[in-house]
């Protein structure tokens, strides 16, 4: 197991502005980098994919959803913690694959924003025991 | 001839009475089958009426969680800042402006449907169909915007005043607004247009449209979405383009889909203006 020394690196996707603007607040004040991106392809064209520790991602969002990212992020990295946040719960019923199944957490929103910060930090925990 | 009194009579009056007889039950066969019908028509008009208002609140909740949602997370942060030795008072004092800024947010959302429904009375009234559609507009702006839709308003100014149940007509644009988004989900290649017009129609009517750039329908099939039940939806309870019949018709117009000659359909409404008396 080795220790990282450096701050953890968090990725926000959200296409609602309070949202990204509240968390960035949150989890900077608790210790950790924050990327933030308004839509799924922003995330993927930035390149940052491969060195971010933990992706919470809106699940409803225009473009390509919070569930697809999900899906081509695990691709690229199996091992990544992913944190959903969705305004409705419904979004998730209308697709019941399995592949859609393998978030850390889901959030409703509005969400308390203390347990997801201790959502982050125990994903960001595993993961990092886990490598 | 000897006339037995009563014995033609009897003769023929058997059959007679049993064609009464079967007449009398077969009436009552309609009567029974007629109450039924009517008890069915009322559980319908209650499950579309529950359902439309189950859309609107999803449009509502949907308005109000995402302030709530900054509020929330920035009042935890904001407690953390207090929190820490020695406390971040700048950092603290700027996120609790943020925390009002979304809270005067989530107010507004209340005030707009305060406005939207303070006037509840199941009595006609005058309407301006450009207000009427322009408040409908404004409350789900968020959700067209999240849809990646860009919204065009062509209302004609002025037009002419119609007279109905104002909440009834605005569940119809905003069902109208909410499919026309919808159609429109998959459409990557061209702008997401949607265009709400408002205009005379005819001498007597008054017509609003919301044309979308959606992939339109089967064009024998459109009367399947005026049916109860008939969705093209995955969450769908395909009942939003029937009730809004049912209230159009109720205001003695009509509401039809066509589609586009370009990409896309439109479904409009017309309903007769306010008559000079109600004015």
């Amino acid at each position: 197991m080795v220790e990282r020394s450096t701050e953890f690196i968090v990725a926000v996707v959200d296409d609602d502005r309070t949202t990204l603007e509240s968390l960035e607040n949150l989890l900077e004040a608790a210790g950790h980098a924050v990327r933030l991106f308004g839509h799924a392809a922003a995330l993927l064209d930035s390149g940052s994919l491969h060195e971010i520790d933990c992706l919470i991602s809106d699940v409803g969002m225009p473009g390509m959803d919070g569930l697809e990212l999900m899906q081509l992020a695990h691709g690229a990295r199996p091992e990544l913690p992913v944190i959903l946040i969705t305004g409705r719960p419904a979004e998730l019923l209308q697709r019941a694959a399995p592949e859609t199944q393998s978030y850390y957490q889901l959030f409703q929103k509005p969400f308390n924003g203390q347990e997801l910060l201790t959502t982050v930090n125990r994903a960001l925990r595993d993961s990092r025991s886990a490598s | 001839m000897i006339q037995f009194p009563g014995f033609q009579d009897y003769l023929e009056q058997k059959p007679l009475e049993e064609a009464d007889l079967e007449q009398a039950s077969l009436e009552q066969e309609i009567a029974r089958l007629r109450a039924e019908l009517e008890r069915a028509r009322a559980e319908l008009a209650h499950l579309a009426r529950v359902s439309s208002l189950g859309t609107l609140a999803a449009a509502i909740a949907h308005e109000v969680t995402q302030p709530l949602t900054g509020v929330i997370i920035n009042a935890s942060t904001c407690a953390a800042m207090l929190g820490m030795d020695p406390p971040n008072l700048i950092s603290a004092g700027e996120t609790a402006r943020r925390i009002m800024r979304d809270a005067h947010r989530a107010c507004e959302v209340v005030a707009r449907l305060r406005a939207l429904f303070d006037k509840r009375a199941r009595t006609l009234e005058v309407i301006d169909l450009n207000d009427a559609a322009r408040e409908v507009a404004t409350l789900s702006s968020s959700e067209l915007c999240r849809a990646g839709i860009i919204l065009r308003q062509e209302y004609t100014d002025p037009l002419p005043p119609v007279s109905g149940d104002r909440v009834q007509l605005q569940q119809v644009i905003l069902n109208l607004l909410l499919n026309a988004t919808d159609a429109m989900r998959a459409v990557e290649d061209r702008p997401r247009l949607l265009t709400i017009r408002t205009q005379p129609d005819g001498a007597d009517h008054v017509s609003l449209s919301v044309r979308d750039a959606g992939p339109g329908f089967e064009p024998r099939g459109v009367e399947k979405f005026f049916e109860p039940f008939y969705t093209t939806k995955p969450d769908g309870m395909g009942i939003g383009l029937s009730v809004s019949r049912s209230i159009v018709e109720s205001h003695h117009g009509r509401l039809w889909g066509v589609l586009n000659e370009g990409p896309g359909a439109t479904f409009a409404f017309a309903i007769p203006r306010a008559a000079k008396t109600l004015m």
